[in-house]
């Protein structure tokens, strides 16, 4: 190769370095031009908890429908917090992203600050009703998040104890589990509890009944629609003792020990579309059940409670028969066969023990037979206030007392 | 010294509590604009800043005159910090339209970008126009009505929210049923935090 050729042959070797120097160069620009432009397309490495000691993590991410892997989707994100955010079993949630192995990777952090997992609620009332004074206390515990998986155990104690004139006396207490999400599932659930009772009634008729139980039950229920629910309940009759006093017309005392029910079997639909469980300012609740038994014919019984607010931040509401609960546990209350009522709020204390509140005035009656077969009526009045505080949960205070007029009378 | 110290440390705490938020005309190029300065945000937004996740200021802009609707604007200040490079790019819009990006460092600088904001060039100017108002709306993080039935109607589905366990109401349980409570009283548009100013009464030169 001469000198000629040698220099042409340099330069074209010059000529291609540089060309792919050049081409290079623009295809990382290009590149990073690309990075810059494009919209960020971070991806999800990890997924955390943080804050959580009595809830798993695995609860909290169910929350989050992200997996590693995924994009980062910050709709999601936003989602999973309004999410978590409706549970109590948060104080506050935090969602927030941290540098991950490579720049385009991140670590998506759940932060919460858990809630007092138990949640308390107090009702006591002293009530005259017909001719006798009584004292209702009661109190009920749960713990809102067991396994921190967000099952519930629940227990409550009930005593109605007789102070002055006939006796009526009642003392129960019950442990229910609640599994809201039965076998994972979206809206079944499952309640399994125990209960204990034990009653004397005097009546007007001076008739008497005593009555000892011990009772296990499971229910399962489907969630339906935005509100209702559908549930079967099956309760079995360890234990029952039932002794009867009936004045007879002759003026002897026949006593009976009458067979008790093996089992309970109960169909129930009800929905609850209130705003608030304990100061609710609209919506409606309801319970309709069919009752079947081994020893008696089935039975409906249920009850209707609507609330409506008026102009100026009155809280009215009428109820007929039973108050209804919810799908999870009966209502604990004092109460009459129809009532109506309003309830004026509250505001919470500056100490904030006392967060927020209501008193109430409600007006009710009641009709039913005695033993002999008389027709009576009773009419009330029930005063409270209902307060939800810092030390002690909801506590609801009241005084009832009550009219009775007999206006007819059958035969024994 | 101390009492120095007291006077500082006292203007500070006074300063960090928050005067009332003021909102101010500006007249610009035949264009009517707006100065909302001293929004006081929630104390959770300097962490939310730093969150890696975009957070949104939605600023409602109406002018009135004699409180007949003149205009609405809409704009909306996306904040979102870069993990790596450690900072913070606001993009302002405005009725979807950028009209500002820039990249600012610290998050005393975004800070500072957020309570003293300048919205020029909103409404035009227009002849006899007479005394005028102008009100702002300004809303953190806003959830819109069609999202947040959404997610009601999953709590619905899924919550184990029951009335006892709802007794001590949660601070987050309140976050979200205050979102609620806008939207039950008809607000378009809801958000943990919201703040509503109002000018005083103004008139721009004719054109």
């Amino acid at each position: 190769m001469n000198r000629r050729g040698q220099l042409e042959t340099t330069s074209v070797k010059a000529a291609t370095t540089w060309l792919c120097a050049i081409m290079l160069a623009l295809l990382f620009s290009a590149q990073v031009f690309a990075q810059s432009a494009a919209p960020s397309a971070l991806l999800v490495e990890d997924l955390q908890c943080r804050g959580n000691e009595a809830t798993s993590c695995e609860f909290i991410l169910g929350y989050l429908y992200l997996l590693p892997g995924d994009p980062v989707d910050e709709d999601e994100i936003g989602n999973a917090r309004l999410r978590l955010a409706s549970q109590p079993a948060f104080r506050s949630v935090d969602i927030y992203l941290e540098k991950g192995s490579s720049r385009d990777r991140v670590r998506v952090i759940v932060e919460v600050d858990e809630a007092d997992p138990y949640a308390r609620e107090w009702l006591a009332g002293t009530s005259w009703r017909i001719d006798s004074l009584s004292q209702l206390v009661s109190g009920r515990l749960t713990h809102q998040n067991l396994f921190g998986t967000g099952k519930l155990l629940d227990i409550s104690g009930f005593a109605y104890v007789p102070l002055h004139g006939r006796v009526r006396s009642e003392y129960s207490a019950r442990v229910q589990y609640v599994d809201p999400h039965l076998l994972d599932t979206k809206r079944n659930y499952l309640i399994a509890g125990i209960a204990g009772i034990t009653n004397e009634f005097e009546g007007l008729d001076q008739e008497r009944s005593e009555i000892d139980a011990f009772v296990a039950d499971v229910t399962i229920g489907r969630r339906l629609w935005d509100f209702s629910y559908f549930s079967v309940l099956y309760r079995y009759i360890a234990h029952a003792d039932v002794h009867l006093a009936l004045p007879q017309s002759d003026g002897s005392v026949a006593r009976l020990n009458p067979t008790v029910n093996n089992y309970v079997l109960v169909a129930s639909y009800g929905w609850n579309s209130e705003d608030d469980p304990y100061f609710p300012t609209r919506g409606s609740r309801t319970v309709l059940r069919r009752t079947w038994t081994d020893t008696t014919e089935a039975d409906w019984d249920g009850g209707f409670r609507k609330t409506w607010t008026t102009a100026g931040g009155t809280s009215w509401y009428a109820k007929v028969l039973e108050q209804p609960g919810t799908e999870y546990r009966g209502a604990i209350e004092e109460e009459m066969e129809a009532s109506l009522g309003f309830a004026r709020p509250i505001a919470g204390s500056t100490s904030g023990e006392i967060r927020r509140g209501r008193w109430y005035v409600e007006a009710g009656y009641s009709s039913s037979n005695t033993f002999r077969g008389d027709h009576f009526r009773e009419y009330g009045l029930k005063v409270g206030v209902r307060l939800d505080t810092r030390s002690f949960g909801v506590v609801d205070l009241y005084a009832l007392g009550t009219g009775m007029d007999i206006t007819s009378r059958g035969t024994p | 010294m101390m009492r120095a110290m007291r006077v500082l440390i006292g203007l500070m705490l006074w300063t960090a509590s928050g005067h009332a938020a003021e909102l101010n005309h500006m007249v610009n190029d035949r264009t009517i604009g707006a100065r909302l300065e001293g929004l006081n945000y929630p104390d959770t937004l300097r962490k939310d800043l730093r969150s890696g996740l975009t957070n949104r200021v939605l600023i409602r802009v109406t002018l009135n005159e004699l409180n007949k609707l003149q205009g609405t604007r809409a704009i909306e200040i996306a904040v979102k910090y870069d993990l790596w490079d450690e900072t913070f790019s606001v993009v302002q819009r405005r009725d979807g339209t950028v009209v500002n990006d820039q990249v600012l460092k610290t998050l005393g600088e975004v800070l500072t970008y957020l309570r003293n904001l300048e919205m020029p060039n909103l409404f035009p100017v227009v002849a006899d126009m007479g005394p005028l108002t102008l009100r702002a709306e300004a809303l953190l993080n806003p959830i819109e009505r069609e999202r947040m039935e959404q997610i009601q109607k999953w709590v619905r589905e899924n919550s184990s929210y029951v009335p006892l366990e709802g007794a001590a109401e949660s601070t987050s349980n309140a976050m979200f049923n205050r979102i609620f409570e806008q939207y039950a009283r008809n607000a378009d548009a809801a958000a943990e935090w919201r703040e509503t100013v109002a000018s005083p009464v103004f008139s721009v030169p004719r054109p």
